[in-house]
């Protein structure tokens, strides 16, 4: 369930991604740096898919159908909603017909999608299909699942997998091209506003398209206790899903999750109260991901027999054991 | 799509030359273009039309008694308008709204055009929206126009001219965002390599513009959108707009006027409000002062704005300046105010109101183009050479019994695009309306909104009268 989650987010994430990037990159135009280079490929380093990426290519469709549909990418959303998919499978009986069937639906839809081949996809059309797909799902979770361990679980999953998609996304900015420059002033508007509407910032009011504001970043992102994706707000959630799990009071702790938790929360409470990061952007992010990949490890170590690192087959057991 | 028939017809193609070979800055889009079939073509604008259902970018139309809820028709065949044309559009249509803008605070303070008798006096004092209770009230910046579109339409030649100025509260920069929008996801390999300069800037200029109205010393300007309500015809685009900008959305009924000052009601208390992008005409903002039977308006806004407490944009009393006599006139404002010539030239008028011209119109009507002064919308229009004999007659009573209301012009047979209808390119007729921000620069928005007739040889390009829309491109 946990991981269910956390691969649905994340396909939801990536797809929202190249297509907000892509409809961006539309708009620019620079004589050196092409978009694939300046736009993508940091998509690709940011969500750790070098290692994947076997012929080297800067042609924008390539990249976007690498990202979104190849199927010998691990990290494309084809690949995060297959595995999404074989583990509701073991979990069909917990989940219910709709949620499979959407969850299904999606995948299926995405396969027939991907055999077109990379110059009939349109992102627009598969990130809308997806993250429809998937907001149908999440909306099922909440309205039909009974606030027992499976949907605690899901929401874990769910959470995490967001918090460190904004982290990734706000780490764009490390491998974009920004700063002094004269290709990072003709880009600078854009690498701000793919993150922002990364992070689904971006039909809100007011997020036009102003020059970059990177303090406003960090106050939507990473601070805002009110804006959903950001990280200060899924931590506040896991945390509350935690404790809702284990039954334990907020504020005490009983096992090394809820601990770890609490502390990054606390962290990211009093340097909210303070408005601004000390040190550089990433290095903050790459603590933020540290310390959530440490949650998800303790919340197995909490929860399932052997407390291994992020393998399924563990979770796999606990939930079947469970029910 | 097969571009080999396409013939243009006898006026100004923008896409093909008389020969029938493209123009330079037409050749990716056609080349692009002829490698879809008509059936993707088909699914291409179906795609899109359903893409503005499903947003709302709808409009109304008034008198029509269902349907009322249209969605604007969309032609995928995009406009483009290379560089160096643009910076020339543009130039001139800078130029415009300042002597525009300079002519209306003469008009408002010193009256000196009208003494030097460079515009008749009777022009302005006879316009219907001129408003001289508002004489000698200072607008920040000078500024009275600060969002203006005006109307392009290109002659025989290509030459353009201009064919109104909108001063009042010009309307549908939201579907040329909106188009650009829908264009950009439905196919997105006709952008890339064309080097299509963004629009999206848009609502961040306005916003600019709007906030260096008032500086209040201890907060940031509140601007709001004050809109006539959800039944107008252009809510889409007042919802649009303050949403794309993070202001607030307001009615009449949501402000209270306390002291000369502007409030606005929230659930937390009266929250001060220093500047008023309105929507709503100046008959209609303030029964203390103009219609009393205005539900719209907010009583006492006057005061408050010749207090100098709240900006509006535009001010009061622009509709001066677009009256269709006045209209006449810039060129000769522009010579006058910035001596400078004008870098675009008017379309001829006649005006009705003065003896030796009206006898032309009457003897001509059956060649002319003859307008009411202040109606916008294609309303109160003939178009002599369409016209059936009774129209042209009733029209003769009309300009006999208020001259001052009519003018009259040549029938300009406007360019043609290459659009798609009934499953083939064919030309339609174009015009094009770009929108000018004035706030601490004067700035341009790159694109602009092509209106097309979709009926084939119709120049009546208004959405009230079935016309359509295309994205328009203005190249790197």
């Amino acid at each position: 369930m946990l991981w269910m989650g956390r691969y649905l987010e994340r396909s939801e994430g990536l797809a929202r991604q190249v297509e907000v990037t892509e409809q961006l990159a539309l708009d620019v135009r620079h004589p050196k740096l092409s978009d694939g280079d300046a736009f993508f490929l940091p998509i690709v380093k940011a969500y750790g898919m070098e290692e994947n990426l076997h012929n080297s290519t800067s042609y924008v469709l390539d990249l976007v159908y690498f990202l979104l549909l190849e199927k010998s990418n691990p990290g494309s959303v084809y690949r995060n909603l297959q595995n999404a998919r074989d583990n509701a499978r073991m979990v069909r009986d917990q989940l219910g017909t709709e949620l499979w069937e959407v969850l299904n639906e999606a995948f299926l839809w995405s396969r027939e999608q991907a055999s077109l081949g990379a110059t009939k996809v349109n992102a627009t059309q598969v990130a809308s299909r997806i993250n429809g797909a998937c907001l149908h799902f999440r909306g099922l979770v909440d309205e039909i699942l009974e606030r027992e361990e499976a949907w605690c679980f899901l929401k874990l999953g769910m959470k995490l997998e967001r918090a460190d998609l904004t982290s990734r996304v706000i780490d764009l900015k490390s491998f974009m091209p920004t700063g002094g420059d004269d290709a990072s002033k003709a880009f600078e508007p854009y690498v701000w506003l793919t993150i922002m509407r990364g992070c689904g910032a971006g039909s809100q009011r007011g997020f036009g398209s102003a020059e970059a504001d990177w303090n406003r970043l960090v106050e939507t992102l990473v601070f805002s206790a009110t804006f959903p994706r950001s990280i200060r707000h899924c931590v506040g959630r896991i945390n509350e899903v935690l404790h809702t799990l284990s039954g334990t009071q907020l504020g005490v702790y009983q096992n090394e999750a809820e601990r770890v938790c609490g502390k990054l929360l606390a962290e990211l409470d009093s340097l909210a109260f303070a408005g601004k990061i000390t040190g550089s952007l990433h290095d903050f992010v790459d603590k933020v991901q540290k310390s959530l990949n440490e949650i998800g490890t303790e919340i197995q170590g909490a929860y399932s027999y052997t407390g291994g690192k992020g393998d399924n087959a563990v979770f796999r057991g606990q939930l079947q054991s469970q029910s | 799509m097969d571009f080999d028939h396409y013939q243009p017809q006898n006026v100004f193609d923008e896409a093909f030359t008389e020969g029938g070979v493209e123009r330079d800055h037409y050749k990716s889009v056609v080349e692009r273009l002829s490698d879809i079939s008509v059936g993707e073509f088909k699914t291409i604008q179906k795609t899109l039309s359903l893409a503005f259902l499903k947003q709302g970018v709808t409009f109304t139309v008034y008198g029509d008694d269902e349907g009322t809820e249209r969605i604007f028709p969309f032609d995928p065949v995009p406009r483009v308008i290379p560089r160096k044309e643009w910076s020339r559009l543009e130039k001139g249509l800078v130029q415009r709204i300042e002597a525009l803008n300079s002519f209306l605070k003469d008009v408002y303070f010193e009256q000196k055009i009208l003494k030097d008798k460079v515009i008749p006096e009777e022009v302005v004092l006879s316009a219907k929206h001129y408003r001289p209770e508002f004489r000698e009230v200072k607008v920040p910046n000078d500024t009275y126009v600060h969002i203006c579109g005006t109307d392009l339409i290109r002659d025989k030649d290509g030459t353009y001219l201009v064919l109104e100025d909108n001063c009042r509260s010009p309307s549908g920069v939201s579907y040329l965002l909106e188009n650009r929008a829908a264009m950009k996801k439905v196919y997105p390999s006709l952008f890339q390599r064309s080097g299509v300069r963004p629009v999206d800037a848009y609502p961040d200029w306005l916003l600019e513009t709007l906030e260096c109205l008032q500086s209040p010393v201890d907060r940031s300007p509140v601007c709001v959108l004050l809109t006539p309500g959800v039944f107008n015809s252009a809510y889409f685009e007042h919802s649009f707009l303050a949403s794309r900008m993070g202001i607030q959305i307001v009615e009449g009924q949501d402000l209270v006027v306390i002291d000369d000052h502007v409030f606005m009601k929230t659930t937390r208390g009266l929250q001060p409000v220093d500047v008023i992008y309105r929507r709503v005409d100046d008959d209609f903002i303030d029964p203390e002062v103009f219609r009393e039977d205005s539900m719209l308006g907010v009583p006492g806004i006057m005061r408050a704005y010749r207090a100098g407490n709240v900006a509006l944009a535009n001010a009061i009393g622009t509709g001066v300046a677009d009256d269709k006599v006045t209209y006449k006139f810039v060129p000769d404002m522009i010579r006058y105010y910035l001596d400078e010539d004008p870098i675009l030239p008017n379309v001829e008028t006649y005006l009705a109101s003065d003896e030796k011209e009206r006898g032309y119109i009457l003897d001509n009507l059956e060649n002319l183009v003859v307008k009411a002064a202040n109606e916008s919308g294609g309303y109160g229009m003939l178009v002599g050479p369409k016209a059936t004999k009774a129209e042209v007659e009733e029209f003769r009573g009309l300009v006999k019994k208020d001259p001052r209301n009519y003018i009259a012009q040549p029938m300009i047979s406007l360019s043609t695009h290459p659009t798609f209808c009934d499953g083939e390119i064919g030309p339609r007729h174009i015009d094009l309306r770009p929108y000018i921000l004035r706030g601490e620069k004067t700035r341009v928005i790159p694109g602009g909104l092509t209106r097309v007739a979709m009926r084939e040889g119709s120049i009546v390009v208004n959405s009230s009268q079935g016309g359509g829309s295309k994205d328009t491109w203005v190249l790197y």
